[in-house]
C-alpha cells in the first residue's frame, strides 16, 4: 500500500444522534488499520441541533473531522454531494449515521476498492426483507431498470475519487448511485458483508415516493439525452391508437350508419388523440431544452487523452 | 503553432484495422504540405484497440497523433463530438474507423473547403453493403431531406469535412451525427456534396447496425422542431393549437345544429368533443408560451449558431478583385 493515501468518509446525518461520538470512534477504529489518512466529513442535513452539538463537542475534544450543515433538509443524496465537494481523498467512503454493517467489514470494503470504481456493500443477512424473502425495492428496480444490485439501499459504499467528482446527486438518487455510476462507465462491485441489525431503518419514507424515484431514475438514466425518444414513443402510440379507433367509428358511422350517439367510445378515442398530442408536445419541449444545454452537459466523459 | 487539418476517427473494437487505418491516413496527409493531426477516439473498446493505437508513433514528420479514450462505449455521435472538441485544426474531417471510407478522398474534401464551403458531405454513390442496409438508408435520407429542407443524398456517410469554428458550435448529442448537415443549416452553412469511394468491410462485422425506423422518425421530428424553433419560437404549437380550436368550433356548430334538430340526437357527443379539442387548443397555447420562456432564457445557447449564420456581404470593387486574383496566384492553398 502506498503511503499517505487519503480516505474521505462522508456521513450524512439525517437524525438527532446525541451519541454520534460513539459512532465516530467505532468508524475510526474500524478504518484506521487500512493505513489511509482519514478525513471525516459529517454533513448535518437540516436542523438536528443535538447531532450538531455532539459533533461540535467531538471536534472541540481534538478529533479531526469536518462538519458541514445544511440549514434545511435537502435529503441524503444532496448531503452526499455536499460532502463530496469537500472530500480530498483518493477514495471516498459513504456511511450512514446509523451503523448498517459490522465494523470489521469496513476495512475489507476499502481494500476491494483497488479493483473497481464503486464498491457496494450487500448486507447479509439482509435488512428489511419482505416475508417472501425478496427485497421489494430492489425487485422493483430490477424490473424497471434491469439492475443486478440486490442491496441498493445500503448506505455503505466506497467510491473512487473520479466517481465522487463526476456524479451529481439530488433528491433520493443516492439509492441509484451504483446504477448511475455504471451508465457513466465505472465498474461496480458488490461485496457481501455481515449486517448489523439496526432496527431503526427498514421502511424509509412512503412507498409512493420510492416508486416515483425509480421512474425518475429510469427516465434520467435512459433518456436524458434523447427525451423525445421517450415522450414520442408513448405519445405516438396513444395518438395512433386513438386515431385508429376514431377512424373505425367514423367509418362505421358513414358506411353502416351506426349512430354515434350509441358510441361514447368516440369521446374516449378523441381523448386519446388529445393526450397523445399533449405528450408529444411536451416531449418536443424537452428536446429543445436538451439541445440548448448540450454544450454544458456533455453526453460523454473523456477518461484521458494521449498526446 | 496552428494545425491546418485534423482527421477524426471514432474507433470501437477495431484492433485489426487500427494500424492499417493510421498508416493509410498518414500516407495521405504526408503528401499534403500541411501541418495536420489524426485524432483517434476510442469509444470504450473492449479489445486491444487503445493499446495498439497508443503504440503508434505520436509524431511522424508533420502529422501528429492524438488519442482520446472513453471509459465506456458512448456511441458514434459522442465519439465524434469528443473528437471535434479535442481537435485543434482549422479544418476537421471525420471518417469511419473501419476502413470503409478511403483516406485518399481527403484532398478532395480539403479542396472543396478551400473553395469556400463550410461543410462537405461524402456520398457513397456505390455502396458496398447489402441492400437491406442500403434501402432503409435511402428512405431515411429522402425523409431527412424533406423534413429538414437540406437535401443531402447520404447523411449516413461518416466522411465529412467541416470548417472547425462552425462544427464546434453545433450541439451534437444522442444520435445526431446523422443530422449534422441539417444542424449546420441552422448556422447557414454552405454545404457541398462529393462522391466518395466506399469499401466493403475488411474486418469484423458491422457495429452500427441500421437503427430502427421509429428512432429515425422520432429524431427527425425532434430535429424538424429544433430547426423551426430556432427561426420562430412558437411555430408548430400555434398551427396545431389553431387547428384544434377550429375542430372544436366545428363540433360546437354540429352540437348546436343537432340540438336544434328534431331528433336532438348527438348533441351531447359533439358538445363533449368540442370541449375536448377546445381544451387541447388552450393547453397548446400555454405550452407555446412556455416555449417562449425557454427561448428567452436559453437564447445565449443559440447565439453562437446565429453569429455564424450572419456573414458580412462584401461587395468588391473591380480593383479588389484584381488584387485578390493576383494574390491567390502567388499564395496557392492558404
Amino acid at each position: 500500500m502506498t503511503t499517505h493515501r487519503t480516505l474521505s468518509i462522508v456521513v450524512p446525518v439525517q437524525h438527532e444522534r446525541p451519541d454520534i461520538a460513539d459512532l465516530h470512534s467505532s468508524y475510526k477504529k474500524a478504518l484506521e488499520p487500512t493505513g489511509y489518512t482519514l478525513q471525516f466529513i459529517y454533513v448535518v442535513d437540516g436542523q438536528h441541533a443535538e447531532s450538531l452539538e455532539a459533533l461540535r463537542q467531538l471536534k472541540r475534544g481534538g478529533e479531526s473531522l469536518e462538519i458541514l450543515a445544511h440549514s434545511q433538509s435537502f435529503g441524503e443524496a444532496t448531503a452526499l454531494s455536499t460532502g463530496f465537494r469537500y472530500a480530498r481523498g483518493d477514495l471516498v467512503m459513504t456511511l450512514a449515521d446509523v451503523p448498517q454493517v459490522q465494523d470489521y467489514e469496513l476495512a475489507k470494503l476499502v481494500e476491494k476498492a483497488a479493483d473497481s470504481d464503486v464498491v457496494l456493500a450487500r448486507r447479509n443477512p439482509p435488512d428489511g426483507v419482505a416475508p417472501g424473502g425478496q427485497r421489494k425495492f430492489e425487485y422493483f428496480v430490477r424490473l424497471v431498470l434491469g439492475s443486478e444490485f440486490s442491496d441498493l439501499r445500503c448506505a455503505v459504499r466506497v467510491l473512487s475519487r473520479s466517481v465522487a467528482e463526476e456524479i451529481t446527486l439530488y433528491g433520493n438518487q443516492h439509492h441509484f448511485l451504483p446504477l448511475i455510476a455504471q451508465t457513466h462507465g465505472f465498474t461496480v462491485e458488490q461485496v457481501d458483508v455481515d449486517a448489523l441489525r439496526s432496527g431503526r431503518r427498514g421502511s424509509s419514507g412512503p412507498k409512493l415516493n420510492l416508486v416515483l424515484d425509480v421512474i425518475t431514475a429510469y427516465f434520467l438514466i435512459r433518456f436524458v439525452r434523447k427525451p423525445f425518444r421517450f415522450f414520442g414513443g408513448f405519445g405516438f402510440a396513444i395518438l395512433a391508437l386513438g386515431g385508429l379507433i376514431t377512424a373505425y367509428l367514423v367509418f362505421v358511422r358513414l358506411v353502416f350508419d351506426v349512430p354515434l350517439i350509441d358510441r361514447p367510445a368516440l369521446i374516449l378515442s378523441s381523448l386519446m388523440v388529445v393526450l397523445g398530442i399533449q405528450i408529444i408536445s411536451v416531449g418536443l419541449i424537452g428536446e429543445i431544452i436538451t439541445f440548448a444545454f448540450t454544450k454544458e452537459h456533455k453526453d460523454y466523459k473523456i477518461e484521458r487523452i494521449v498526446e | 503553432m496552428t494545425v491546418d487539418l485534423s482527421v477524426i476517427c471514432p474507433l470501437y473494437n477495431e484492433e485489426e484495422s487500427v494500424a492499417l487505418l493510421y498508416e493509410s491516413i498518414r500516407d495521405v496527409l504526408l503528401t499534403l504540405d500541411l501541418r495536420s493531426e489524426i485524432v483517434f477516439v476510442d469509444d470504450g473498446s473492449s479489445d486491444r484497440t487503445f493499446e495498439l493505437a497508443s503504440s503508434l508513433p505520436r509524431q511522424a514528420d508533420n502529422v501528429h497523433l492524438r488519442i482520446v479514450k472513453f471509459r465506456r462505449n458512448y456511441g458514434q455521435t459522442a465519439a465524434m463530438a469528443a473528437g471535434i472538441e479535442c481537435a485543434v485544426g482549422r479544418v476537421l474531417i471525420t471518417m469511419d474507423g473501419d476502413l470503409q471510407n478511403d483516406p485518399g478522398d481527403i484532398p478532395l474534401f480539403l479542396a472543396e473547403i478551400e473553395r469556400g464551403h463550410d461543410l462537405v458531405v461524402g456520398w457513397r454513390h456505390k455502396r458496398q453493403d447489402h441492400w437491406s442496409r442500403v434501402l432503409p438508408s435511402k428512405v431515411a435520407n429522402w425523409l431527412i431531406g424533406k423534413v429538414t429542407g437540406v437535401p443531402v443524398k447520404d447523411n449516413g456517410c461518416s466522411l465529412k469535412a467541416y470548417r472547425a469554428d462552425l462544427i464546434k458550435e453545433i450541439p451534437l448529442y444522442s444520435e445526431m451525427h446523422r443530422f449534422i448537415p441539417a444542424m449546420s443549416s441552422l448556422a447557414g452553412a454552405k454545404i457541398s456534396e462529393i462522391k466518395v469511394r466506399h469499401h466493403a468491410r475488411r474486418f469484423g462485422s458491422s457495429k452500427y447496425g441500421f437503427s430502427r425506423i421509429y428512432k429515425v422518425f422520432l429524431d427527425l421530428l425532434a430535429i424538424g422542431t429544433l430547426l423551426a424553433f430556432n427561426k420562430r419560437p412558437s411555430f408548430w404549437l400555434g398551427a396545431v393549437a389553431a387547428s384544434s380550436l377550429l375542430l372544436s368550433m366545428i363540433c360546437l356548430v354540429l352540437a348546436a345544429f343537432d340540438a336544434l334538430g328534431p331528433e336532438g340526437s348527438s348533441g351531447i357527443l359533439f358538445g363533449g368533443l368540442s370541449a375536448l379539442f377546445g381544451s387541447l387548443g388552450i393547453f397548446l397555447i400555454f405550452l407555446g408560451l412556455l416555449t417562449q420562456l425557454i427561448y428567452t432564457t436559453t437564447i445565449r445557447h443559440f447565439d453562437p449558431v446565429r453569429r455564424l449564420a450572419a456573414r458580412p456581404v462584401i461587395v468588391d470593387s473591380p480593383d479588389d478583385i484584381a488584387a485578390r486574383s493576383s494574390l491567390s496566384q502567388t499564395k496557392g492553398m492558404a
